[in-house]
């Protein structure tokens, strides 16, 4: 289901009413996992049983594995659940790319192509709930949590609907003790949630939907980038969509979450006021930045060995977190773009500390618009329909000869307007780079709080144009 | 990890509620102020069509009984459901039309899904059938096979029923496009003289638009599309029809039918389509070298009656007439 249709607008105030009037826990629980595969069902019933499948053979391993003494014994099983993850991950997500790729590496040598070609759909948010059963795993292996002996609770876990499909990933020392004991119901986190969902769906509907993607799309879906001020209308217009598309659904599954009584945890706070690209990194997808950091950047090695090896541990994560995104070279370019990026603000800083340079007003303002300016042109790589056309587009944006003052005083209403929102969101984020959105929501006044939130939905209820998926949904 | 957690100071239940009450009145009264704005320019509300309109439809061709209609907008316009119900006891009437868009796509699809058999009635002429009109509908098939989902099937039932009643749910009604046409000189939204049922039947109403200046838009139309796209050699089309057969008799093969027809179009619309794509050399050749079923107009005196005010759509105060007409013409000729 997606949190901006009608479907699951009714869905959820009658699983919220059922989930509030029953009265055991464990009753709760039972309508959260039904509410969970049904919440799931609505986009393709067909992968429901690999949902419930993969998670109780995890559930099943990680209990075993749990109860071995031995390190060595349990690294076994570790591996095997790592294997059977990852090939699930795999055949379903980057088959067809993997073998694409073979066949032309054997045609270009000369040799037959190979003929395998699979018709199956991405099942949705498969990389969401194989990086939650993967984080429990290895948590379990390393000794950091007990295994939970009730299957329910870690089906739970794993389907718990308003993450479950575009995240954030939760781990289950943060899901685990919220499972177990029961929510109270708290008028405050009640309300707050709603008026969470109703900016989550401002943030997508409005936002991303109404004003950013009619720009991007008219971009990115034409085969000429010639001039230069179009290319960059589309690359910040993307830059705003793939924010609010994404914090939208996040802020949305927050205040669902909220509502129900659990708390997730924060998955973005103000990105385009990063400075620097560790920065951005802390504040963009966090949830899964922090899941690359310990499931994968720090087992490598992180940046305990020599200069060379820190370079390759960060490329490595940077690569496996654009592949994470999807099947296709241009989530790579992003990744290894994003890697260096990372490699070259450690030279710069370590250069600085050698010269003695200090943070300041002006280093500061030149690293967040250095920060912004790589954020939106890697954008690109990850939008564009294929390399060549996102060479294409960055090659003209940064083309002098690609401007004309002509081009400028050509640019549409849409483009203006979603030019005025984007430099609004930049405040916004500015203004509140080191204030969580709770925060923000807290110091409103009632009147305040209240009638902002009336002009959302008025604003959602009157952009009712094209409805589209939530972007991380393909991932 | 940080998690989100709920408001902790100066709150309390009371300014919590208080909050969502105001919320409200400020999002109904902006509501109800807006519907009104819209009605006295005289909007009305009707069902949107959309690509999960049509394959909430599309979803509905399954059994024998079904009878399904596609074409552009003269079906989509022209034929009355519920007389196709009374004509055809027992039948399931499905309407898949899309206004402005030939159905070829459509076809082949419904040709290549195994859950067909129904009965087919397929509204195209010559300039139609021409190929590089095949994939106008594409997009609505290829969005029915990836996207659709329970989830908006749900959704899209939900809408229709809001959208019966509420004009400030029809997307090009909405706050942007009046803000644009406030602040440019864009137009202001015009006012539609069409509106389409829940099961996509569409109705026209004259009243509300001048047939003449439609009919002169749809010349000019029609002039730039086929200096844009002139017509193939009647040897060339003739030849590159083949596939159509084969689609037809992969319907047939499951004990399903095949009813080509065009429906009647008068003044510009025929002369140019004639002149274009004449009758004899094109669709009489079509239809007999193929050994398929049609009908087309130039056939049957049956719509003598039938007023075209755009010279291409029947109103709907005559829709029912004019589908009753049409398949007790089918009828007789021993086509349905």
């Amino acid at each position: 289901m997606q949190f901006d249709s009608l479907a699951f607008l009714a869905f959820f105030l009658i699983i919220a009413a059922l989930y509030w009037w029953v009265p055991a826990w464990n009753q709760r629980k039972n309508v959260l996992l039904a509410a969970s595969y049904l919440f799931y069902a609505g986009w393709n019933p067909y992968f429901l049983p690999l949902l419930v499948t993969t998670s109780l053979i995890d559930w099943r391993l990680a209990l075993h594995m749990g109860s071995i003494p031995s390190q060595s014994r349990r690294k076994k099983w570790l591996i095997a659940i790592c294997i059977m993850n990852l090939a699930v991950l795999g055949y379903f997500k980057y088959a067809n790319f993997f073998m694409d790729n073979i066949n032309s590496l054997t045609t270009f040598m000369g040799l037959p192509n190979f003929s395998f070609q699979s018709s199956v759909a991405l099942p949705i948010g498969i990389s969401f709930y194989i990086f939650h059963s993967l984080s429990y795993c290895i948590d379990v292996y390393r000794g950091g949590i007990r295994p939970t002996a009730s299957w329910r609770d870690y089906l739970l876990y794993v389907a718990f609907f308003p993450q479950l499909v575009a995240g954030p990933i939760v781990r289950w020392t943060t899901m685990g003790q919220q499972i177990e004991t029961p929510r109270p119901f708290l008028t405050d986190r009640f309300i707050v949630g709603i008026a969470l969902m109703v900016v989550g769906l401002f943030q997508k509907i409005v936002l991303a939907d109404g004003i950013f993607a009619p720009v991007a799309n008219a971009q990115f879906d034409q085969n000429t980038f010639d001039t230069g001020v179009s290319v960059w209308m589309g690359a910040l217009a993307f830059t705003g969509q793939i924010f609010c598309d994404f914090a939208g659904y996040t802020t949305c599954a927050i205040g669902a979450a909220l509502v129900l009584g659990f708390r997730l945890p924060v998955n973005f706070q103000s990105p385009y006021a990063a400075i620097g690209f560790s920065d951005f990194w802390r504040r963009w997808h966090i949830s899964l930045s922090s899941w690359l950091r310990d499931y994968l950047y720090i087992p490598l090695g992180g940046n305990r060995g020599s200069a060379s090896t820190t370079a390759r541990n960060l490329m490595i994560t940077m690569l496996l977190g654009g592949l994470w995104h999807g099947a296709a070279w241009t989530f790579v370019v992003w990744g290894l773009l994003h890697g260096l990026f990372l490699l070259l603000e450690r030279g710069v800083k370590q250069f600085a500390d050698t010269r003695g340079i200090g943070p300041s007003a002006v280093t500061k303002s030149l690293g967040w618009c250095v920060t912004l300016l790589a954020v939106v042109t890697a954008w690109v790589f990850f939008r564009a329909e294929d390399l060549g056309s996102a060479v294409a587009m960055v090659t003209t944006m940064y083309t002098v000869s690609s401007f004309a003052l002509a081009d400028l005083l050509n640019i549409d209403f849409e483009s203006w307007w979603m030019l005025v929102v984007f430099m609004a969101l930049l405040g916004q984020q500015l203004i509140t780079r080191d204030r969580p959105l709770q925060a923000l929501v807290d110091n409103l006044s009632w009147p305040v709080l209240g009638v902002m939130l009336g002009a959302m939905l008025f604003l959602i209820s009157t952009t009712t144009g094209q409805t589209n998926a939530f972007i991380y949904f393909q991932f | 990890m940080r998690l989100f957690t709920s408001s902790s100071k100066g709150g309390g239940a009371r300014r919590g509620w208080s909050v969502i009450l105001l919320a409200a009145v400020v999002w109904l009264s902006g509501v109800w102020l807006y519907e009104g704005y819209l009605r006295d320019q005289g909007h009305l509300p009707s069902i949107i069509d959309s690509p999960q309109l049509w394959a909430q439809e599309r979803s509905r061709i399954e059994g024998a009984d079904a009878v399904v209609f596609i074409g552009a907008s003269r079906t989509l316009y022209g034929i009355d459901l519920q007389t196709v119900e009374q004509v055809m006891p027992a039948s399931k009437p499905v309407m898949l039309a899309l206004n402005g868009a030939y159905p070829m796509a459509t076809l082949q699809a419904l040709a290549d899904d195994p859950a067909f058999n129904g009965t087919l009635l397929v509204d195209v002429d010559a300039r139609g059938l021409s190929e590089s009109n095949w994939g106008a509908q594409a997009a609505k098939n290829q969005y029915f096979e990836h996207d659709w989902t329970p989830n908006w099937a749900v959704h899209r039932r939900l809408l229709n029923e809001l959208q019966r009643h509420w004009v400030f749910l029809t997307p090009r009604l909405g706050l942007f496009p009046l803000l644009k046409s406030a602040i440019t000189d864009a137009p202001a939204p015009f006012l539609a003289h069409d509106t389409l049922s829940a099961q996509r039947e569409g109705f026209l109403n004259f009243d509300r638009v001048s047939g003449v200046g439609l009919a002169e838009m749809f010349r000019v139309g029609l002039v730039e599309d086929l200096a844009l796209h002139p017509p193939p050699s009647a040897a060339h089309w003739l030849r590159a029809l083949a596939p159509v057969k084969k689609w037809v008799q992969k319907i047939e093969a499951r004990g399903g039918r095949v009813i080509f027809f065009v429906p009647p179009v008068s003044g510009h619309q025929a002369m140019l389509a004639e002149a274009a794509y004449p009758f004899a050399q094109y669709w009489q050749r079509f239809i007999t070298e193929y050994n398929l079923v049609g009908w087309h107009y130039r056939e049957s005196n049956v719509f003598s009656a039938i007023e075209l005010p755009d010279q291409s759509h029947v109103d709907a105060r005559q829709k029912a007439e004019y589908t009753r007409l049409l398949l007790m013409d089918l009828k007789r000729r021993g086509n349905l």
